[in-house]
């Protein structure tokens, strides 16, 4: 905690009475990767806002590089918000020079750091060009490169995926990765989950305003059971010969009125192979035994769902 | 300091460098002048018409001449006045409007004011030529009239017609009757001259029939006193007042009427300026990089900047247009020299910019404020109407100046803060009390700093807080006692 980039402590907002934002606790580690996680109006971007200074929190403590967020340590940020434009008579590099100035960097430096990242992201020949003359995705392209020209030791990004083709989402990952690299930490905020899970060292899930789970990617796959697709010869059903593993199994269930295929949902601490061998000796006509991949897709319904699950019942 | 230079460098820039700038900053002189000289030019545009005269009487035929020369005489005396406001009073001047009164020829008229006042004077000249009849009945010239046929005679190689044919009738008992003819009903001047002309004869006619000398009634007709302007804070030898002395009135005024459009089109720049960065949405981006203050701060100075420049590009065309004008009357000397030095007077010109940075910051955060509410144009004009009413206020007083800068309405609109630049700026010159003076500039001084804290709090609501334009309405709401809200 004392070494994070950005730690909230029991930090809450809220708007008109409404809160966004409920005693959130939150460390982003140095050098790594961590995702912020949530459901539309989790309280993501209010929380990043909050991190840079932009919002000021009704109660709590915010540090960013163990200070209250402050100009001189945003230039050590680089960040691409969720609503994000460019001016759009601007012309491209004039654009990127003025945030890599605004940042505290030299008007050469910055016309040079410009140009390599153009050229690296492919934009080399827009770079003269006025901003109303690119593509959706070029602008985006160009906003997350006034974003990080400066070099920033921190990068926060905002939904940086949203608005991208395939091509250009694999490009930014790529980019991501290539900042982890070289030692920069990140902290990006999305509901799609497999960037986080391709990407992320971490990952902080809100909803509602509140933390509700922060940890790695693997001790947030193990909040979900394990699952295995069983496919019988006949319309046999396992649950009989599944149920000495009482306390590994939760369920069985047919799958889309297939009686011959069954989803068995497992207890976290079940391993997979000893159904299988449960099966074998039950002398179940086994066609097929697939375990199911744990995806942090379902980590996230999970959580979110059984968070919303509670609130309801306390409301 | 970096981030606000920045910021304003980069506004500075957005207008500055547009090639729309530079030819809307060219444009508004152009059109002033060309709103100046258009009745000039459409003038000059129409064609000299010719018309006749047919009167057997023949007294009316030469009253009409007589008016004719008369309006002639009329225009060269104007020429010359207007030569004696920019120039001064010059000795060739002066003899030259002698020679008008003694009844001189043009051309000898236009020899004392020299060869290239002479062609200037050439270049004036009347709507309507009174030319020979071709026939003597109206039959007689109905063809003439409908352009079926032309006069004998060309002008610039080109052949000429009749506009209008005026048959004079003279019945017993000093009854006229007058039948103009003419294929252009619209064209009412020449009608109106030659009625004019015509009565003043049946009057002369009238007179003399009574036995009454009509020289006589002419003169007492004429009789006027001589008025002289004198002006107690002159020396006593030079108390006369001169159009010199009604110059920093003028120009006072004037001086107000550019503060008025300059701050009203430099706060609409903030206005739309900070509407686009809303609706782009730049301004998350900019807030990580730039402090709000700063923000706020450089685009004022950045568009402080553009106005700057507007102003300057103006002085520049003035200074141009004055010196261009200068050499085509002859002569750089007298009042021009006078209006110019006027212009650049530190009493005049200080204040002008001191009333321009309050005026400008009122306004400029006010505008600044209200586009940080709203995304899109539509929205803002809901916001912005209250404020036109308001800035049309000071605009309709200036017109009222021009006419009387002394007058108590001013006095007290001068006391409004945010009309203060404006209405002080045109009654400088009327030297008002020093209490009124101070007074004003210290309640400008305090509601520029109110209006600046204020705006930064509404620019603060809706530049970070996603404020929008129902701002005002909430802030009411929640300032309303309870009971009066409305509960769904």
């Amino acid at each position: 905690m004392n070494n994070s980039i950005l730690s909230f402590a029991d930090v809450s907002k809220s708007y008109g009475g409404k809160a966004a934002v409920r005693n959130l606790d939150l460390a982003v580690p140095p050098n790594e990767i961590t995702g912020f996680l949530g459901p539309n109006g989790a309280g993501k971007s209010t929380s990043i806002r909050m991190g840079l200074g932009i919002l000021t929190p009704d109660s709590g403590d915010i540090r960013l590089f163990g200070k209250a967020p402050n100009y001189k340590a945003l230039d050590r940020v680089g960040f691409l918000p969720e609503e994000r434009g460019l001016y759009r008579k601007m012309k491209v590099l004039a654009i990127i020079v003025l945030f890599a100035r605004l940042k505290g960097m030299s008007a050469t430096s910055a016309k040079a750091a410009g140009l390599f990242l153009l050229e690296q992201f492919g934009l080399g020949d827009v770079a003269y060009k006025k901003v109303s003359e690119l593509s959706k995705g070029m602008a985006q392209k160009v906003q997350i490169i006034a974003a990080i020209v400066h070099k920033p030791e921190f990068v926060i990004l905002d939904e940086p995926f949203s608005g991208l083709d395939p091509v250009n989402q694999k490009t930014l990952e790529d980019l991501i990765r290539e900042l982890a690299k070289t030692g920069t930490t990140i902290l990006f905020s999305t509901h799609v989950m497999e960037h986080a899970e391709r990407l992320c060292d971490k990952i902080v899930l809100l909803s509602r305003g509140r933390k509700i789970f922060d940890g790695t990617v693997d001790a947030a796959l193990a909040t979900i059971p394990n699952s295995v697709i069983l496919e019988t010869a006949m319309t046999d059903n396992p649950a009989e010969a599944l149920g000495q593993l009482a306390s590994a199994v939760h369920s069985v269930q047919p799958l889309r009125d297939n009686t011959k295929r069954w989803s068995v949902e497992l207890s976290a601490k079940a391993d997979v192979q000893d159904v299988l061998r449960k099966c074998v000796s039950a002398k179940l006509a086994l066609h097929g035994f697939e375990p199911a991949r744990r995806q942090l897709h379902d980590v996230f319904v999970h959580l979110v769902g059984e968070d919303e699950t509670a609130q309801q019942g306390a409301n | 300091m970096r981030h606000i230079y920045l910021i304003a460098r980069r506004e500075y820039l957005s207008y500055v460098a547009t090639v729309g700038f530079w030819i809307s900053l060219c444009m508004i002189p152009v059109f002033i002048l060309l709103g100046m000289a258009l009745p000039a030019l459409l003038d000059r545009a129409s064609p000299v018409r010719n018309f006749v005269v047919i009167d057997e009487d023949g007294r009316y035929a030469a009253a009409i001449a007589r008016s004719f020369a008369d309006n002639r005489a009329d225009q060269i005396g104007d020429f010359i006045e207007s030569l004696i406001l920019i120039e001064g009073e010059t000795a060739n001047l002066t003899a030259a409007q002698h020679a008008l009164k003694q009844g001189k020829s043009e051309a000898e008229i236009g020899d004392l004011l020299g060869p290239q006042r002479k062609i200037a004077m050439a270049a004036l000249r009347s709507n309507f030529r009174l030319v020979e009849a071709p026939a003597h009945s109206a039959e007689g010239l109905k063809p003439f009239l409908l352009a079926q046929q032309a006069l004998g005679f060309q002008i610039d190689e080109k052949e000429q017609f009749l506009h209008a044919a005026v048959l004079i009738t003279s019945l017993d008992e000093g009854v006229v009757e007058i039948e103009y003819w003419s294929t252009n009903v619209n064209e009412r001047r020449l009608r109106r001259q030659v009625q004019t002309a015509v009565r003043e004869q049946m009057r002369i006619d009238g007179f003399t029939r009574a036995g009454v000398d009509f020289s006589l009634v002419q003169r007492i007709r004429d009789l006027s006193p001589n008025i002289t302007s004198l002006s107690p804070e002159k020396a006593a030898d030079e108390a006369e007042v001169t159009a010199l002395d009604r110059l920093p009135f003028i120009i006072a005024v004037v001086f107000g009427f550019v503060l008025w459009s300059v701050i009203f089109s430099v706060a609409n720049m903030l206005l739309t300026s900070v509407i686009e960065e809303k609706s782009n949405k730049i301004l998350d981006s900019l807030l990580c990089a730039a402090p709000l203050r700063s923000l706020l701060v450089g685009k004022l100075f950045g568009v402080a900047a553009v106005s700057f420049t507007l102003l300057a590009g103006w002085a520049v065309a003035g200074i141009i247009s004055a010196m261009v004008a200068s050499s085509v009357v002859g002569g750089a000397g007298g009042q021009m020299e006078g209006a110019l030095a006027l212009i650049v007077d530190p009493g005049l010109l200080l204040p002008f910019f001191a009333y321009f940075v309050f005026g400008y910051l009122m306004f400029g955060s006010i505008f600044l404020a209200l586009g940080s509410l709203c995304e899109t144009l539509q929205e803002a004009q809901t916001l912005m109407t209250p404020m036109i009413f308001v800035m049309m206020v000071p605009m309709m007083a200036l017109v009222f100046a021009i006419q009387d800068p002394e007058s108590p309405i001013l006095t007290v609109l001068s006391w409004i803060p945010l009309f203060t630049p404006y209405i002080m700026m045109a009654r400088l010159p009327t030297d008002p009390p020093m209490i009124e003076i101070i007074g004003t500039t210290v309640l400008m001084v305090v509601t520029t700093v109110l209006v600046l804290w204020g705006a930064g709090k509404v620019f603060q609501a809706g530049a970070m807080h996603q404020a929008g334009s129902d701002y005002f309405k909430k802030m009411i709401t929640r300032w309303l006692p309870n009971k009066s809200k409305k509960v769904v």
